[in-house]
Parts: C-alpha cells; sequence; structure tokens
C-alpha cells in the first residue's frame, strides 16, 4: 500500500468510526418522546453511548451545597461528615430515580449536586437539601406550655419570638424545649430525645388511617426495636413527639407497649410529600444540615430551545461559510468545505466517544473551531497563491503552501489553546464543556484542515484529475 | 476571486493616526468604567439571583414592571427577551426560593393567560460569587502567562513578543470597555469569550511577525520602514479572509444563538474585529517605535563614546 492509500484509509476509517460512534445518538433521537422517557426510567443502555448533553441543554438542576460545618456532631471531622453527606445524598437521589446525577466533593465543605433533566427543581431540592433527622421525644404533660403562652399573649408577643423575653423562657422546665409543630402550634419536648433515626432500617408510604391519608410507616432494628418497646411502656398514655429536622410531625398518645419496633408517622402528607419523606429516612439524615449556595436551574423548554437556536445559529454560520469559500476559492474552496464538514462529524464522533459534556457555551466553541478550521485553509491557499504567483507549478506550490502555512496554523491554534487549557482548570460547568469542545476541535481542524486536505490534493494530482489550481 | 489585489498602503505612515483611534476607545472603555462606578459584574461574580420567566405571547414590559412594584418587588433589574423576561437581583443574598416563589405567584395571578413558568433560575451565593471570581481571576492570569511565554519563545524576543502582548490587551480591553459602554454583564461565560478572543488575536500578530522576521531576512537593503510596510501588505488578504471566516460563524451565533449566549457571541465578534485592526494598524507599527528608540539610543551611545 502506497502512502498516500494509507492516508486515504486512515481518513476512511476515522469516518467509519466517528459514524459508528454517532450512531446511537441519532438512533436514540428518532424514538419519540415517550419512548425515550420510559427508555430513561429503565436506565436503558443506549444512555450510555449518546451524546452527553449539558444540563444548559438538556434542562436540570446544578446546586453546591455547603455543610453548615460547625453543626457537625462533636468529635467527627469536617471531612468525614462531608463524605458521609456525599453517600446519603446519593443513596437519596439514586431512591428518588435520577438518570445519571452527579455528587462531588468541591473544596473542604462543598457539595456540587447535578441532577439532569428534573422536571420538579423544587421537589429534587427537597429531597437533597433535608437534613432529615429523626427524632422521637416525649411531650412534657406540665403546665408549662400554658403559663408561657399566657404570659406571651399578655406581652402580644408570639410563640416564634420567645427569645426576646428571657424572663417567660425562665418559666421552661428544666431538660425542656420548645418545638414548632407542622400546623400553627407548639410543643414542650424533653431536650433528650427518647430515640432517633440512627436504628431505622426501613421506611414506606402506606395509605390508611381514619381518612385513607398517606402516611409513612417505619420499622426499627432490634436494638431500635428494643429501646422503642420500653419507652412505649414506660410512658403509656403519654404523647410521644415525632420531631423531623426540628419539627413536630405529630404527636401521638402511646396506647400500649409496641414491642415490634414499628411507628407511623401522620400528619397531612401528599402522595407526593410522603414517597420524598420515606426516601430521605430511609437513605439516613445528613450528618449536619446543608444549605444551598448555589442554584442554576434550566427548564427543559429553554434547553430545547437552546440546541434549536445553537443549530440555527451554527447551520447560517456554517452555510455562510461555505458559500463564502466556494466563491472565493472555487474547487479549492470546496476541498475546505469539505474538510470543513469532515472536522464536524470527527469532533462529534470524539464527543459522542468520550462522553465529554456538550454544553451550550461548547456548541458556540464548535461552531468557532469550524470557523477557525477554514481560517487555516485560507492560510494555505493565501500562501499556495503566493507561491503560484512566484511561478512555482500548481504541485509544488501546493506542497510549499501546505509546508509554509503549517508553523502559523500550529501556532494560531496553539495560543488558543493556551487559553482554553486555562479554562479548562478553572471554569464551571458550561465554561469548561465550552473549552473541552474548543480544545479537541481544534486538534482535530488541524487534522482535517492540514492532513485531510493535503491527501485529497495529493490524490487528485496522482490521479490527474487536476493538473492546475485557479482561484 | 481575488478581494485585495496587491495592495502598497503605508500603514506605518498613518500609525498615529490609529493610536489616537485605539487610544480613544480605551478611554471610552475606562471613562465608562468609572462612570458607572466599575464594570458591570453579573451575579457570577457579586451573588445574586437572576429569573428568567416565559410567557407564551410577548409581555408589555412597563405594565409587568409596575405589577411587580406594586406587590413589593422592587430593586430588580428586568430585561426583556423574545417572549421571556429576566429579573436580576444582584449584591444580595435573598431568599431564593422565597422570592422566586413570590415572583411567579404575583405573575401568575396577574398574566394567567400568558402563562408564565421559570424557565431559568441562577442563584449564587457571596461565598460562591467570590470563588468563582478567584476562578476566573486565576483563568486570566494563568492564560495570559502561558500565551506570553509562548509568544516569547516563539519569537525568541522578548520585545517583539511584548508587541503581540500589548495588542492582545488592547483587544481585551476594549472589547470589555464595550461591555461598560453598552452596559452589558460580565459574566462567567463572557471572561471565557474574552481569553478565547485573546488567544485568537494573538494570532493574527504572529502571522505578520512571522512574515517580517521573513523579509528582514531575505531584503537586507530596504529600509525597515518599508518592509513593515510590505509585510503588512502582503497579508492583508489573509489578515481580513481568515478574520472574515470567523466573523461570519460567529455573526451567526450573535444573530440567532439565542439569549444565553448572545453576550458571549458579542465578545466575540468584536473580538475578531478589533483583534485584525490591532495586528495591522498597531502591533505592527509597535515594532517599528521599538526599532526606532533602538536606533536613536544606539547613536547616542555612538555619539557619547565618540566624544570620549
Amino acid at each position: 500500500m502506497s502512502k498516500l492509500q494509507l492516508r486515504i484509509g486512515l481518513i476512511v476509517v476515522f469516518l467509519g468510526l466517528s459514524f459508528y460512534f454517532l450512531y446511537p445518538t441519532y438512533e436514540w433521537y428518532s424514538l419519540p418522546q415517550h419512548e425515550r422517557d420510559q427508555r430513561e426510567k429503565l436506565k436503558d443502555s443506549i444512555l450510555s453511548k449518546i451524546l452527553n448533553l449539558g444540563l444548559d441543554l438538556r434542562g436540570g438542576v446544578h446546586l453546591i451545597l455547603e455543610l453548615d460545618a460547625d453543626k457537625v456532631e462533636k468529635g467527627i471531622n469536617v471531612a468525614d461528615a462531608l463524605d458521609r453527606a456525599i453517600e446519603i445524598i446519593r443513596n437519596r437521589v439514586d431512591q428518588f430515580g435520577v438518570s445519571e446525577p452527579l455528587i462531588a466533593k468541591q473544596g473542604e465543605k462543598w457539595i456540587v449536586v447535578q441532577l439532569p433533566g428534573i422536571k420538579d427543581p423544587e421537589r429534587a431540592k427537597d429531597l437533597i437539601g433535608k437534613t432529615a433527622l429523626l427524632e422521637f421525644r416525649l411531650v412534657d404533660d406540665s403546665t408549662a406550655l400554658g403559663e408561657i403562652t399566657e404570659k406571651l399573649q399578655q406581652k402580644n408577643a408570639k410563640m416564634a419570638e420567645i427569645d426576646k423575653y428571657p424572663e417567660i423562657l425562665k418559666l421552661l422546665p428544666k431538660d425542656r424545649l420548645i418545638l414548632p409543630g407542622k400546623e400553627d402550634r407548639f410543643y414542650v419536648v424533653k431536650s433528650s430525645p427518647e430515640l432517633t433515626g440512627a436504628t431505622l432500617v426501613d421506611a414506606k408510604v402506606q395509605l390508611g388511617g381514619e381518612f385513607g391519608y398517606p402516611h409513612v410507616s417505619l420499622t426499627f432494628n432490634n436494638d431500635g426495636a428494643k429501646i422503642f418497646a420500653r419507652v412505649t411502656e414506660a410512658y403509656v398514655e403519654k404523647n410521644l413527639a415525632i420531631v423531623l429536622d426540628g419539627v413536630v410531625q405529630s404527636a401521638p398518645v402511646i396506647r400500649s407497649r409496641i414491642p415490634d419496633g414499628k411507628a407511623i408517622i401522620e400528619g397531612n402528607f401528599t402522595m407526593e410529600d410522603a414517597k420524598l419523606l420515606a426516601t430521605v429516612l430511609r437513605a439516613g439524615a445528613l450528618p449536619a444540615p446543608v444549605r444551598i449556595i448555589e442554584e442554576r436551574t434550566v427548564g427543559p423548554t429553554l434547553g430545547e430551545d437552546s440546541i434549536k437556536s445553537s443549530i440555527v445559529a451554527g447551520l447560517t454560520g456554517v452555510l455562510l461559510v461555505i458559500i463564502f469559500m466556494v466563491v472565493y476559492y472555487k474547487s479549492e474552496g470546496l476541498i475546505a468545505d469539505f474538510a470543513m464538514l469532515l472536522n464536524l462529524v470527527f469532533l462529534l464522533g470524539v464527543m459522542a466517544y468520550f462522553r465529554f459534556t456538550l454544553t451550550l457555551p461548547g456548541i458556540a466553541g464548535m461552531i468557532l473551531t469550524l470557523g477557525m478550521a477554514v481560517d487555516a485553509n485560507v492560510l494555505i491557499l493565501e500562501r499556495v497563491r503566493e507561491e503560484l504567483r512566484a511561478g512555482k507549478s500548481p504541485r509544488l506550490s501546493i506542497d510549499a503552501g501546505y509546508q509554509k502555512a503549517f508553523v502559523t496554523i500550529l501556532d494560531s491554534n496553539l495560543t488558543t489553546v493556551i487559553a482554553a487549557v486555562f479554562l479548562f482548570q478553572f471554569g464551571t460547568g458550561p465554561v469548561k464543556g465550552f473549552a473541552v469542545t474548543l480544545i479537541i476541535g481544534l486538534a482535530i481542524s488541524i487534522f482535517t484542515a492540514v492532513f485531510v486536505t493535503k491527501t485529497i490534493y495529493d490524490f487528485l494530482f496522482q490521479e490527474h484529475i487536476i493538473e492546475e489550481i485557479k482561484f | 476571486m481575488e478581494l485585495l489585489k496587491k495592495t502598497n498602503v503605508d500603514f506605518v505612515g498613518k500609525r498615529y493616526f490609529f493610536y489616537g483611534v485605539s487610544g480613544f476607545f480605551i478611554l471610552l472603555g475606562i471613562v465608562s468604567i468609572i462612570l458607572r462606578g466599575g464594570p458591570n459584574y453579573g451575579i457570577d461574580f457579586v451573588g445574586g439571583l437572576l429569573i428568567q420567566i416565559g410567557f407564551d405571547k410577548p409581555v408589555e414590559m412597563v405594565a409587568l414592571r409596575s405589577t411587580l412594584n406594586e406587590a413589593g418587588i422592587t430593586g430588580t433589574e428586568l430585561q426583556s427577551s423574545g417572549n421571556s423576561v429576566i429579573l436580576r437581583v444582584k449584591h444580595q443574598n435573598i431568599d431564593s426560593d422565597a422570592f422566586a416563589a413570590k415572583v411567579i405567584d404575583v405573575l401568575s395571578q396577574k398574566y394567567m393567560e400568558f402563562k408564565p413558568v421559570i424557565e431559568r433560575k441562577e442563584f449564587v451565593g457571596p461565598t460562591v460569587g467570590r470563588h468563582l471570581a478567584k476562578q476566573a481571576y486565576l483563568a486570566v492570569v494563568f492564560s495570559m502567562l502561558g500565551i506570553i511565554v509562548y509568544v516569547a519563545f516563539r519569537f525568541h524576543s522578548g520585545l517583539w513578543g511584548t508587541a503581540g502582548v500589548v495588542a492582545l490587551f488592547h483587544d481585551v480591553f476594549i472589547t470589555f470597555g464595550l461591555f461598560s459602554v453598552l452596559n452589558k454583564e460580565i459574566t462567567v461565560t463572557v471572561v471565557a469569550a474574552l481569553l478565547t478572543l485573546a488567544g485568537y488575536s494573538i494570532n493574527d500578530t504572529i502571522v505578520i511577525f512571522d512574515r517580517i522576521r521573513d523579509n528582514l531576512r531575505f531584503y537586507t537593503k530596504e529600509t525597515f520602514y518599508k518592509i513593515l510596510n510590505d509585510s503588512i501588505n502582503q497579508t492583508l488578504s489573509r489578515t481580513v479572509i481568515t478574520s472574515f471566516t470567523v466573523f461570519i460563524v460567529v455573526i451567526g451565533l450573535f444573530l440567532f444563538g439565542g439569549e444565553v449566549i448572545h453576550d458571549f457571541a458579542f465578545a466575540l465578534l468584536i473580538g475578531v474585529i478589533i483583534g485584525s485592526y490591532s495586528t495591522i494598524f498597531i502591533a505592527s507599527p509597535l515594532i517599528y517605535e521599538w526599532e526606532i528608540f533602538k536606533k536613536k539610543r544606539m547613536q547616542k551611545i555612538a555619539t557619547l563614546k565618540y566624544k570620549k
């Protein structure tokens, strides 16, 4: 095989591979929407082969959570607490059924969470942000609550403002706390919980009770069941408050000893609320509260619009360039155009194969590299023109043009790559996507604009298809 | 076809005019930034909240603003874009969920038949804002350093490298300044665009410098002045066309790319134009200035020696 055949073979192989890597994406997007939704739920294996779209294109939620380091239990270091929190959040997200979530540590106390394609961002935030600290506390049956309420009423103050009145707060017996309830009421409870969610093994949604409302049923492990049995035995006829994240969900009266470690959380839940609660309880409590310090939510329609508009934008630009090149350089322009389209296919193929994320600025970067790929051909052709003018033969002019322009092309691409590398290093999300596409795009553009077009010329000359070059 | 036949323009001779033009734009940017009390940084850097609300038909902005004001939602920047409206609250660490809920609540009541939905929401807390600002700063510093090192290495001359980098800063700064003049926001993506144009702008300069160096080698008898002009003229067609091909793809992005990347495309668009301009009218004349300066100094040294 001659060198030229080898080069042509290489290009054909790359082209074949690119189409092969892109086929699943084509297959996926030719499916009807409902079928895609269904397969997404089933976590179809095709999902790991299609072009990976960023949150800004497919819609979804990006969050950065900050772990409240001050509230981590003493004796546990913050790094461990963060790892534990990530594990629990991952657990919750998995149970919630999000395809391809990203949950990762960032810095010392930040957690990045990305949930692509989420339709209901508010619920997703509830799911992730809830500490889910479950406690069972005995309700104080003294007259303290009544006295405090009365004193506050005299001062025309609300219970929530009690911290402003230390003299009233003194009425609270030792080892007691005031906690708000789900509805507009307050409870005085023992400050040390009888039992926590740590011994919980299962939480399920059930329908039942008087009105058939959804409630969450809990199952404890052996240790938990023993404690629960002891508590319920000792405090029959008293109220036991079920407290979630410092809010009393309900405070049922203990009717009799409960030996099997089973309990129920009631409280006007909707089905969705109950499911969410069961999910977070099953996954366990976060070691400390987390706070959302960054949120970027893109609705699915905006994502679709972005894809559409960037395709229109890309096509417009690319078409204009194609036309310009043909008008300006005739058949030589056509060869450059062909190389540019090849560049697009290769770039998408590489993106699909390595599962790099395609973001909106990434698409812009892609379009930009197409422009710059043509740029390289302009450099070459202008150089060829000069060589022709200097009286060289067409064949030699082409060779010299490529040779002389190559250093320049390398230069121009390298300086852009330098900027892109640091953007990748320090950028986040969409900008990182931009940097990746730019770097790969520039690398491929050197290949297509130089290697591919040169191969085409060599082939055309060898086969005597062209003998001269006219611009 | 050939757009620019053999040209013979005296670029170097007109350099003071173009120094003036550049000076004017740089000054314009500086004045604008001072008058506006600093660059208009987006919520990415200063923290705050952005909500984009989509309607199914266009909404009258004045009415919308007063609806929001009546509901006690004030201090927001409003911007309309097609069928959607963008609200921005900056420099504040507000409860983003409550705020967004209130806005959508108010609008749902008043504009029920327009079906308002939250299309995009971006909340950046102050710590994250500071973090992003620091990251952007590092990206800028390191990529500029990277480019300077590369250019210095490529030309084996700190001086030519410096001229290229001055032209590059010139391009980035004028674009940055125009953002202030037009009161556009500097966001993370805009910084990315600025860095990209920095990388792109230097390459035109490298091409001309290469040509100058080649010509210096071949035409040893010509004056430096003429060689500079010839080099610019020889590469002119190339400079214009390469910029033009990039320009037309970017203009596609700018016109049809949608709201989210509009400013990004704008930065690139301006950058491509200024990048070519500075290559021709600023970078090469700067080398000339330097060579003259060097020659004068040499003469001075020579005369000093002679006096001794």
